[in-house]
């Protein structure tokens, strides 16, 4: 017998009579005629009658057949199924449902396996015994079923939609356990809707300490045949040759992918999007293949996006990530103490950070207070000037001059500072006067810079740093002495830093975040600050951007929601995402993606289950009944359907 | 002018009045010419002289003329014979039916009857009129030749309602036991009736000696039949209904109509009878003025083969 996943709609049977009734009316309605040949009329109609009273039956039961198939099309009915679960009396059912990204896979009738399952447990849940609630749960959240009527369930069931995160299926079946525990009723049991892909029980539920086992029935769509092809990485990162490396990988998971056609496109800076390339990759089963290529990219905030000819899953078949390509500033770093042996200049770490091609590539000179004049400076987006005793008249002018116009300036200081000139004439540049020098005996660490973590770096000598009103201090010590201070001269911004910028008064250069660090102040000094490009997140992550103020979140799709005050967001949407403040500059940017495990449609095996469900659940679906819903039969009939209807088309043509 | 009605009627009687001299004589001969052959003797009024020809009965010589002349000439006479004719109307149900602003089968009958019966008495013969209804023949109005009996014809054609089912073949032999001689009958019907019975009526009235003219009336409707879709239709006879998709039913409803008309010339052949089929969507005066013409043709014929 079938069994049917909306029965209510078996009450349009009844229209099978409209055709019949509507003859009978039609037939009324139509005018009587007195005609005295009428014997001719009827001779002339048992001359046509055979052909024609077989094309009438013909007709009404062909519209009969129309509204019957699609009364019991609508009705879905499902053949060879198990409609009901084994229970004497009303059961308490807890639904959790897995809608996690692998149970949109598609079947050859396009529909997911989130819908499968779905339509199973509405058949289920159709055959529960007078008095039985259901209440429910979905691993990737939405609304909560509470303890409803089953006929309120299936309409829950209906509205649930797959989603983009992980699923993670052991602790929310922890908690059904516990709430089965707590059921209205004595006969109560888990049902669990889920594809029981692998990687959705990396943590089993717990329970063990709970005694008898909860009894879990088992709502398992039948796994998707074939290939899962997916995109499993796609980085992007600056080359020193000023392009922009793309790095992407394909992966096949469940056997042989072939060949795999791929789609890259690159946006940046004002440039729209350009497809870049296109090809294809081979990956071997359940393994990976990746291609890197360097394309030539506006500088600026941009982002890539990788597509793949889509497959079965097709949330997985793309991915973006976001990219900052800086233009290189031009340097000129002064060293105001040079040495013979390049290890004891003031300026050897800093070539080393700065040099092209190793580090930060900077196009950075490196000259003596001596040549520094109108020549040197040409073209120059900021100037370091690292432990100089003093500037002459004209230098100061010269500078002064151009760091109104526009130059960064930063000034390390030094044992060979002179600190009269420094509070003398430099003042006018200076963001701060420079006062005592303080080494304790103890080293001080400074705070945090921005993201950059500074608390191994030590700091053993400073000159401790007055800032003036109108200045910011932009590093600390943790005592909350200010280490360096920014301000703003004209058009150009100038920073003081109080200790040295090679080792001899601390070991910030020998840290490993002494990079970002120098890269983060360049940035500030030639007013470029840097997007913040983060790793790709998967859709669901809570990312923790430390921003607050007024800025707003930008989703892929445009839409603008303001950034709570802590900075976190969850990430909900696939494709790129950017942090904005209120005059529109772009300070964040990451990619939402899928979370690579999804893309694994691997099952658990019946051995595998009751170790991922832990000892508090035990399965009592039978073994092998893994579609407990049986063949749906809907399509069939609307194929029928359609044909029954050209059929009458045709008759009730000739007919006429 | 609407077709049907008195208006018409009388436009109708003056365009048979109206007709050329030829045509009026020929009316004439439509009735009495059939009949000169079988019945000799009656008054002649001299209309002309023509030169003799051979086969010319030499009795007709006009001797003194043809001295005056010095050529033989034959006197030719307007035959004046005072004829009875009977005017047979069938009064059944079918009769009535009508079409939008066409005269019914009912009006139309009566309209030609009485043309046809203005003529008769304009040259002298005795005419009656009986209604046919159901089996028998009533309502009659008694032969007589004044020209003032015309008006006492037109009221007894007037005054018929049509209803009920009509046996023409009963009716008719109830027609041929009350005519004492040989008479012209004209019988004005659809012919909706069981041909057999009919056939075999006409031909017992032939076989008494009356000559038969039949005017078969039909409306417009059932000889084109005009309908489409589904349709339901009474036999105003026996109220018996039927529905049908007139569209579908069309063409066969053609062919048996075709062998339905077959049938009834059949009907009246073999009784010797004339028939003249008339639609009430046409005008019955050119389709009575051909008929008159063929009629007198064939009674030319007739007598030159006498």
């Amino acid at each position: 017998m079938p069994t049917f996943l909306a029965p209510a709609f078996l009450f349009g049977l009844l229209a099978v009579a409209v055709p019949v009734i509507l003859h009978l009316l039609f037939r009324r309605r139509v005018p009587v005629l007195d005609f005295p040949l009428m014997h001719l009329i009827e001779r002339a109609e048992r001359s046509r009658q055979p052909r024609r009273r077989l094309n009438r039956v013909l007709l009404l039961l062909l519209r009969m057949a129309i509204l019957t198939l699609l009364a019991l099309a609508l009705a879905r009915p499902l053949f060879g199924g198990r409609a009901t679960l084994t229970a004497s009396g009303p059961v308490a059912l807890r639904l959790v449902v897995d809608d996690s990204l692998s149970m949109g896979a598609k079947d050859e009738d396009a529909r997911t396996r989130l819908e499968v399952a779905s339509e199973e447990a509405s058949l289920l849940l159709s055959g529960l015994p007078p008095g039985s609630r259901v209440s429910g749960v979905s691993t990737g959240g939405g609304q909560e079923l509470p303890w409803s009527s089953p006929e309120e369930a299936v309409e829950w069931l209906a509205q649930r939609e797959v989603g983009l995160t992980r699923a993670l299926l052991g602790p929310v079946l922890s908690d059904a356990r516990r709430d089965v525990l707590e059921a209205p009723l004595p006969d109560a049991r888990v049902v669990l809707l889920s594809d029981l892909a692998r990687h959705g029980f990396e943590e089993a539920a717990s329970g063990a300490d709970a005694g008898e086992p909860v009894p879990l029935e088992l709502v398992q769509p039948p796994p998707v045949s074939g290939v899962n092809r997916s995109v499993s990485g796609l980085d992007a990162e600056p080359l020193p040759d000023g392009r922009l490396g793309v790095t992407l990988r394909v992966s096949a998971w469940g056997g042989e992918a072939g060949e795999v056609p791929w789609t890259l496109t690159v946006a940046g800076g004002d440039e729209p999007p350009r497809v870049v390339a296109r090809s294809s990759l081979s990956p071997g089963a359940g393994a990976s293949k990746q291609r890197r290529l360097p394309v030539a990219v506006e500088p600026g905030h941009g982002w890539s996006e990788l597509v793949l000819e889509e497959d079965f899953l097709p949330a997985d078949d793309r991915r973006h990530v976001t990219h900052h390509l800086r233009a290189r500033p031009r340097l000129l770093v002064v060293d105001g103490d040079p040495q013979n042996l390049s290890f004891g200049a003031e300026t050897f770490y800093l070539e080393r950070a700065l040099a092209p091609g190793v580090a930060l590539g900077y196009e950075a000179d490196f000259i003596t207070v001596a040549e520094l004049d109108e020549d040197s400076l040409a073209g120059r987006d900021a100037v370091l000037l690292c432990n100089l005793p003093e500037l002459g008249q004209d230098r100061l002018r010269l500078l002064q001059d151009r760091v109104e116009q526009g130059l960064g300036l930063l000034v390390s200081l030094g044992d060979r500072v002179v600190q009269a000139a420094y509070n003398g004439g430099l003042a006018s540049l200076l963001p701060a006067t420079v006062s005592v020098l303080q080494e304790p005996p103890a080293p001080a660490v400074p705070r945090p810079y921005g993201r950059v973590d500074l608390s191994r770096a030590k700091v053993h000598r400073w000159h401790q740093l007055l800032p003036d009103d109108d200045a910011q201090v932009t590093l600390r010590l943790f005592d909350g002495q200010p280490l360096m201070v920014e301000g703003r001269v004209g058009q150009g911004r100038v920073a003081l830093l109080g200790t040295t910028l090679d080792r001899d008064w601390n070991d910030l250069p020998i840290s490993p975040q002494f990079l970002g660090l120098l890269d983060g102040w360049i940035s500030r000094l030639v007013d470029a600050t840097d997007v913040e490009v983060l790793d790709p997140a998967p859709v669901g992550t809570r990312l923790e951007l430390g921003l607050g103020g007024d800025r707003w979140l930008v989703g892929p799709d445009d839409q603008r929601s303001k950034l709570p005050e802590d900075g976190a967001v969850v990430v909900e949407q696939l494709g790129r995402h950017r942090v904005m403040d209120a005059d529109g500059r772009v300070s964040v940017s990451f990619a939402g993606i899928t979370d690579p495990a999804e893309s694994d449609l691997a099952r658990l095996s019946s051995a595998e289950l009751p170790g991922a469900l832990g000892p508090g659940l035990a399965v009592v679906t039978p073994e092998g009944d893994e579609s407990r819903g049986g063949r749906p039969t809907w399509p069939l009939l609307l194929a029928s359907l359609v044909l029954v209807a050209a059929l009458e088309s045709y008759i009730a043509r000739r007919a006429a | 002018m609407k077709p049907g009605t008195e208006e018409h009627r009388v436009a109708l009687h003056q365009e048979l009045s109206a007709l050329p001299l030829s045509a009026r004589r020929l009316a004439a001969g439509l009735l009495s010419g059939l009949h000169r052959s079988v019945q000799r003797g009656g008054s002649a009024e001299f209309a002309e002289h023509v030169e003799y020809a051979a086969g010319d009965d030499p009795r007709n010589l006009d001797w003194r003329a043809s001295a005056r002349r010095d050529r033989l000439l034959i006197r030719r006479f307007e035959e004046t014979t005072h004829r009875r004719a009977q005017l047979l109307l069938d009064a059944s149900a079918s009769m009535a039916f009508q079409r939008r602003d066409r005269p019914s089968k009912l009006d139309l009958a009566r309209t030609v009857l009485g043309a046809l019966a203005t003529l008769l008495l304009r040259q002298g013969d005795a005419v009656g009129v009986s209604v046919l209804r159901r089996d028998e023949a009533s309502d009659h109005v008694p032969s007589k030749s004044r020209g003032a009996h015309l008006a006492a014809l037109l009221a007894r054609l007037d005054k018929v309602t049509p209803r009920g089912k009509t046996d023409l073949g009963r009716a008719l032999d109830t027609v041929g036991a009350r005519l004492p001689r040989r008479s012209l009958i004209l019988l004005a019907s659809d012919l909706i009736d069981d041909g057999d019975r009919l056939g075999a009526a006409l031909r017992r009235l032939h076989a008494r000696g009356h000559d038969l003219v039949v005017v078969q009336v039909l409306e417009e409707d059932e000889l084109r039949f005009p309908f489409v879709g589904s349709r339901r239709f009474r036999d105003p006879e026996t109220g018996e209904v039927v529905t049908s998709d007139a569209t579908a039913v069309a063409e066969h409803y053609r062919e048996e109509l075709q062998r339905f008309l077959t049938d009834c010339d059949a009907t009246c052949a073999t009784a010797r009878a004339e028939r003249v089929l008339l639609s009430t969507g046409e005008d019955p005066g050119p389709a009575l003025v051909s008929w008159l013409a063929q009629r007198q043709a064939l009674a030319r014929r007739l007598v030159a083969a006498a």
